[in-house]
């Protein structure tokens, strides 16, 4: 589903002496089956932008297009709920969000909301459950009692079990040790590819940004300062640098790897292996040179 | 949730933003009181003026003063009509089937409302202008004598300035979960009463679950820190009595003292 922001502006406490622009006149297409990261400084509109996806906000002048859904700042939407269960959402610490006595029952929660059967309820609980990594076992336990890295995959399979198609993700792997934030991006990004998902995620990580992403918006005090390939985001260094963005870790090592060499070029790498490839090309460089 | 004005402060900085809280809080009880000795035009005018006075001294706009009453503007209207209604003395008004309005229950009705209104005004002015820890710092020293007798006054006045600080903490916290169930499907704001009360739960739990492990984290912080309780502790926040102070209490007192001779010499 392509997602249209048509001249979005969004105030928080419009016509009180506390009114702040959060989004200004937002121009922005996501294509469909894309996957597109949201970056830029705490406080630059990124979460306020993604919420207008789900209909969680509505804008305070524009439109914004899902799909065939339109919402405006004019009349009430009333396919709301067809919308949200298209239109899945991870919210930062999506563990704060379990409430029911088992797992079952909570992963059933969002599917049984938007009216589907308990049996069908049921069979994707179990089968989202397995997609996040965990056995199903766990669907008979509360999930008071599990760890925090469960909890998370449990409000994870929360949000499959709805079987959107859009996934909105906001900074899901906040607060994860390495291991869980490598399973979590890798599962999301399997789950992208065989669900055919539009995926929007916000995110901190500049290596995530880079490795995982086709498509990157920069975010700049509520407006779209950039939005491009990762490739050709990263390799506008000094603009990033004003916008407050720093590179992924493999670049920043580069550019200081080609410094030290006296060498100029600074090429967009994001994986390890890439990294490794571009350093042995580099010191072939050197040596011939 | 942002039109909810109890514990909303207003930072500004006018005469009665820098006077003590113990002489807003003393002032605003004898105030309270002394209200229902006020019985005539003159005497409520003296006490409306008071107020009046005090709202300017505050220096606030008077839109929120507004934003204060509004909520008890139905109460107001109700009380005036039932006593309106119900009040009989002086000359008949109207006399119109089961409408009896009399001039006696009329006037008697002005002074209810007016009373009501008073009130609700000192009190609004009060925490418009007193930040709230500094609220709480205020009720722990006035009450402090109650020491003596065992009251945990110091506990007391933790209790009230933490769930102070928390408030909107927490109302962040709703807002974030209420959003995160509304993705689910569930949602508060529409559909019939009965969906929506089911749809609370799903709020509370998560809610009374964070609040606390928050509760736990803040013990933990306050202990690691060395916290042990009231005794033999200082305090980081000052309370200052200026003669700006007296000179509120003095002009408080004068009141009083004028409103009870008024009302024995009936005037």
């Amino acid at each position: 589903m392509d997602i249209i922001f048509n001249q979005l502006t969004h105030l928080y406490h419009p016509k009180t002496p506390f009114e702040r622009i959060a989004l200004k006149d937002i121009n922005l297409q996501i294509s469909s089956q894309s996957f597109t990261s949201i970056v830029g400084e705490t406080g630059s509109g990124k979460s306020t932008l993604v919420q207008h996806i789900n209909g969680l906000l509505k804008p305070s002048s524009g439109s914004i297009q899902i799909g065939s859904i339109s919402i405006d700042s004019r009349k009430k939407v009333s396919n709301l709920k067809e919308l949200r269960k298209q239109v899945g959402m991870v919210f930062q610490y999506p563990e704060h969000q379990l409430f029911e006595e088992t797992v079952l029952k909570d992963i059933c929660f969002g599917p049984i909301n938007f009216g589907i059967s308990e049996a069908e309820a049921k069979r994707r609980a179990r089968w989202a459950i397995k997609q996040v990594g965990l056995d199903t076992d766990i669907l008979s336990r509360s999930p008071f009692d599990l760890s925090g890295g469960q909890m998370r995959r449990v409000a994870i399979a929360g949000v499959l079990a709805i079987e959107p198609q859009v996934v909105i993700l906001d900074e899901p792997t906040a607060g994860l040790d390495p291991e869980g934030r490598k399973d979590i991006m890798s599962l999301f990004k399997q789950l992208h590819e065989d669900r055919q998902w539009t995926t929007i995620m916000v995110t901190h990580s500049m290596e995530d940004a880079a490795y995982y992403s086709d498509q990157m918006v920069v975010m700049d005090k509520g407006t779209v300062a950039m939005h491009d390939s990762p490739e050709n985001v990263f390799i506008q260094i000094e603009a990033l640098k004003k916008l407050g963005l720093d590179l992924p870790q493999s670049m920043q090592f580069l550019r200081l790897f080609y410094a030290k060499q006296d060498l100029k070029v600074i090429k967009p790498v994001f994986s390890i292996e890439d990294t490794a490839d571009e350093i042995i090309r580099a010191l072939k460089t050197v040596r011939k040179g | 949730m942002n039109n909810l004005i109890i514990g909303q402060y207003f930072p500004g900085d006018s005469y009665l933003h820098r006077l003590d809280p113990r002489s807003k809080l003393i002032s605003v009880f004898i105030l309270v009181c002394i209200i229902f000795i006020a019985n005539s035009w003159t005497t409520y005018g003296m006490l409306f003026l008071f107020t009046c006075i005090s709202v300017a001294a505050s220096k606030l706009p008077l839109r929120f003063i507004y934003r204060g009453l509004k909520p008890v503007f139905f109460i107001l209207l109700f009380t005036f009509i039932v006593n309106v209604l119900s009040m009989d003395g002086g000359k008949p008004l109207i006399d119109y089937g089961v409408i009896h309005i009399t001039s006696g229950g009329l006037v008697f009705s002005i002074f209810i409302t007016l009373r009501i209104t008073i009130i609700v005004m000192i009190t609004t002015l009060l925490t418009l202008t007193t930040p709230p820890i500094s609220f709480a710092d205020g009720i722990e020293v006035l009450f402090s004598p109650l020491k003596k007798i065992k009251v945990p006054v110091h506990e007391f006045a933790l209790m009230m300035s933490i769930s102070l600080r928390f408030i909107p903490t927490l109302m962040e916290e709703t807002d974030k979960i209420m959003k995160a169930q509304a993705a689910r499907g569930s949602d508060l704001s529409t559909g019939p009463l009965r969906q929506r009360m089911k749809a609370i739960v799903p709020l509370l739990v998560p809610l009374f679950v964070s609040s606390f492990k928050r509760a736990d984290d803040l013990a933990m912080a306050m202990e690691s820190r060395g916290y042990r309780g009231d005794v033999g502790r200082t305090r980081f926040r000052e309370l200052k009595w200026s003669s700006s102070d007296s000179i509120v209490l003095v002009l408080v007192i004068f009141l009083v003292t004028a409103l009870i001779l008024m009302r024995i010499r009936g005037i």
